[in-house]
């Protein structure tokens, strides 16, 4: 995905000749390479909401900076982060609180969602895999949409940790979820869709289960949220993107699948 | 010293990474969908009718063919 580093290579050059011939000058190559440089200053933005614990800051971590600690960031107010993932392009983040733990905090929470939420590329509402009390989610997303806060369109939602959802279990050696597990993250996903859809309309893509601390499907999440950033902004995001590869945390003795098997 | 894995583990995981290239492979197609959306924006004020035939060469300049 260095296709920008080739485009940038190739306005700084002199003009082929079919552009040429179609009209194009040097000026215009030049123009255009202007244009996408003032276009690649403004950082894409990212708006996270969730809970404390749900794994934001991992999260971000496994689709930009591949292990660098948050804390590396820079702090631009209590919530703006601007993050420097591992291609040096910057990332703004907003860190938001989730709502639903007392109604005096929730109406300050809002007030700082309609503040934000129209400033986002994407919107990444992240919840753990196993919270099945969606009221609250519910209550919330009807909030942002109907008063116009949250364009539904710009809306990812991340379900995490599904490396801890039960029955089933994590296997370890392949690095994935066991078959049993597999339904289990299937219907849990499917269970969210079905409530959250009773709120706002939005494609199926922007529903992914995940699991930032395994790294799966960690670019099934990155696919929702470029299709999410909107046309004229997705090039920016995966310019700036590093996403994590779960065949890293694969056991060596697996990470070349033409291993000799138990039988 | 590791076991070693089953019939059943590799496949699954063989599965899942043509899962992954096949996701991989979308967006690498959505990226260059959308620069070339936002190229076609700049330049069709530019050349105007001619605007398909420089959308042609950027698409297979940033497609590799």
């Amino acid at each position: 995905m260095r296709i920008l580093d080739r485009l940038r290579g190739l306005l700084r050059g002199s003009v082929p000749d079919e552009l040429r011939a179609a009209g194009l000058s040097e000026a215009d190559l030049r123009g255009l390479d202007a244009a996408i440089e003032a276009e690649a200053a403004r950082p894409p933005v990212i708006v996270l909401i969730g809970e404390t614990g749900v794994g934001k800051t991992s999260t971000l971590n496994a689709l930009f900076n591949k292990g660098l600690e948050i804390s590396h960031a820079k702090a631009c107010t209590q919530i703006e982060t601007e993050v420097v993932g591992d291609r040096g392009g910057p990332i703004t983040v907003f860190d938001m609180p989730g709502v639903g733990e007392d109604v005096d905090a929730d109406e300050q929470h809002i007030e700082t969602y309609r503040r934000v939420l129209p400033k986002a590329d994407v919107v990444l509402l992240i919840l753990k895999a196993d919270n099945r009390a969606m009221t609250h989610v519910q209550t919330t997303l009807r909030r942002l949409t109907s008063e116009g806060m949250l364009d539904p369109n710009r809306l990812v939602v991340a379900l995490n940790q599904v490396d801890l959802l039960q029955p089933g279990s994590w296997d370890p050696m392949i690095n994935l979820p066991s078959p049993e597990q597999e339904q289990t993250i299937d219907a849990r996903r499917s269970d969210v869709a079905e409530k959250l859809r009773k709120i706002a309309s939005f494609p199926d893509r922007q529903i992914v289960a995940y699991s930032a601390r395994t790294f799966y499907n960690v670019e099934v999440l990155f696919e929702a949220m470029v299709l999410a950033c909107g046309e004229s902004r997705a090039w920016l995001l995966a310019d700036r993107a590093s996403y994590a590869d779960f065949n890293q945390l694969v056991d060596p003795v697996v990470a070349d699948a033409n291993v000799e098997c138990a039988q | 010293m590791s076991e070693k894995p089953s019939k059943e583990q590799l496949a699954r995981l063989q599965q899942a990474r043509l899962r992954q290239q096949q996701t991989q492979a979308r967006i690498e197609s959505a990226v260059t969908e959308s620069l070339l959306g936002w190229i076609t924006r700049f330049i069709r004020p530019i050349v105007g009718g001619a605007v398909s035939a420089v959308f042609g060469w950027f698409a297979r300049l940033f497609r590799g063919s």
